[in-house]
């Protein structure tokens, strides 16, 4: 149970990751540096379930997951305090209303709820193998992070993103 | 510089992978430090501050 919500997990922030690379390339706009430290959370964020499934299931790899909710919340947030006046230019499209950033917001205090629970649901257990399913989150998070590295670079080159 | 937390954000999934979890841990951990200098440039430089 525990290892199948971690994979889900991973899953879910693929399928997050992966819609703001499709908008990214469908409106050819160049996401914000707040926009990419908010992907790296993200990325940073898979990283705790990703030990849970490889190694074993512990507390310390559930820690990483809870340091990278708490960047990403606070990057978020400073987003949303950066456009909230009325009248002050917003940045991207609204999905349902919100701006990505809010979105962006609500994932990872969902994320922290999910990791109250799954805390909640800990137990020692034994390492095991990988079953495809696992495997399948680890080959699509290892290629998101390792596209997101090729059009980053090309993008902005060494330097960090430009407004 | 952004590029550059991506890779080693890339780097640590590979040692997860390769099953070096002590040193995955201390790596996501410098480069999720990293990340938070950044947030702290990209503050003081859209703000025009020096801390």
């Amino acid at each position: 149970m525990v290892r199948f919500l971690n994979t889900l997990w991973i899953y879910i922030l693929v399928g997050i990751l992966l819609g703001a690379y499709i908008y990214q390339e469908v409106e050819a706009e160049i996401p914000c540096p707040l926009c990419m430290l908010q992907r790296l959370a993200m990325i940073c964020m898979a990283i705790g379930p990703m030990l849970n499934l490889r190694v074993k299931v512990s507390t310390v790899h559930y820690g990483i997951s809870l340091l990278s909710c708490i960047f990403g919340g606070t990057v978020s947030l400073r987003q949303i305090a950066l456009h909230i006046c009325p009248g002050f230019p917003t940045f991207g499209i609204r999905i349902f209303g919100l701006e990505l950033y809010t979105w962006a917001f609500l994932v990872f205090a969902c994320s922290l709820l999910g990791l109250a629970l799954l805390l909640f649901l800990y137990k020692r257990e034994e390492k095991r193998p990988l079953n495809l399913f696992e495997k399948g989150a680890f080959a699509a998070i290892l290629l998101i992070t390792l596209s997101n590295c090729i059009t980053t670079f090309l993008e902005c080159g060494l330097s960090a993103c430009s407004e | 510089m952004m590029a550059a937390l991506f890779v080693l954000f890339f780097i640590s999934m590979l040692f997860v992978m390769f099953n070096k979890a002590r040193v995955a841990i201390v790596f996501t951990m410098i480069t999720l430090g990293l990340c938070f200098l950044m947030l702290l440039y990209h503050a003081t430089d859209t703000l025009q501050i020096r801390l």
